[in-house]
């Protein structure tokens, strides 16, 4: 069941960023974000990463989206143009790669559901090990992603412009 | 096996989709969108990576990285505000400029 979830969120995590791409509106476009951040977190939590779902919901589909709509009501984007009426082809024939690569798609989810076992998990444990990490082998990066956050914080709020 | 390559068909079908956004869209909001989608494929494919092998080291840089992106966001968002102030522009055609 887990493996049919994770197969379901990630095709509709996949055709959201596709439509993300296609969309001439960047406030549709910004709802497809959300969608695919959404789906992404709900990854993460079939894949048992509780802490990195939780803050995938709370960082980027949260605060990150948040900034991007104030931004999209302070300065609002033109409309995109339109790549596609320019093509002189009729829309069926532009419809068929997307259903090929729909169909390559559903029969690699089948025998991925029927062939292999279960999804992997992350052991709860695990969390203690990547503490560690995280203030062990990896404090310098720690330290440094730490100092760069600080830094774009200084950096946006000093802006003279 | 094929469960491992959905994932990896997943990741790079998203991190694909954000880098036609930062090549072909001209909008900076939605450049920066697809920036934010590439980096998110990436730390799919990090939790996928620790999750199969069971190494913390895959999570410990996913959470880097959600750190990393959301500074990025920050920068960037404020960088097209402080443009769209200038010259109430929003698109990458009219950065032809670049200034000290």
């Amino acid at each position: 069941m887990v493996l049919y979830g994770f197969v379901l969120l990630g095709f509709l995590a996949l055709l959201s960023s596709l439509l993300l791409l296609f969309q001439r509106s960047a406030y549709a476009g910004a709802i497809c974000l959300l969608a695919v951040l959404l789906q992404a977190a709900g990854l993460f939590l079939l894949l048992g990463a509780r802490l990195l779902g939780f803050l995938q919901v709370l960082i980027y589909a949260g605060a990150v989206l948040v900034l991007v709509v104030i931004a999209l009501m302070a300065a609002p984007p033109a409309l995109g143009p339109s790549r596609w009426a320019k093509l002189s082809l009729p829309g069926w024939i532009l419809a068929l790669p997307a259903l090929a690569l729909f169909l390559e798609l559903a029969v690699l989810a089948l025998s991925a559901t029927q062939g292999s076992g279960p999804l992997p998990q992350i052991d709860p444990s695990m969390e203690r090990a990547v503490a560690a990490l995280l203030f062990g082998r990896f404090a310098l990066l720690t330290e440094a992603a730490g100092g760069l956050v600080l830094l774009c914080s200084l950096a946006v709020v000093l802006d003279p412009g | 096996m094929s469960a491992s390559l959905l994932a990896g068909v997943f990741c790079a079908g998203i991190f694909l989709a954000g880098f036609a956004c930062l090549v072909l869209r001209r909008q900076l909001l939605v450049m920066l969108m697809g920036l934010e989608l590439m980096l998110n494929a990436a730390n799919l494919a990090l939790v996928w990576g620790a999750a199969r092998l069971q190494d913390p080291a895959g999570l410990s840089l996913a959470l880097l990285l959600l750190a990393v992106a959301a500074a990025e966001a920050v920068v960037g968002l404020s960088l097209i505000l402080a443009l769209h102030r200038q010259d109430a522009s929003s698109s990458s055609e009219d950065l032809r400029r670049l200034a000290g």
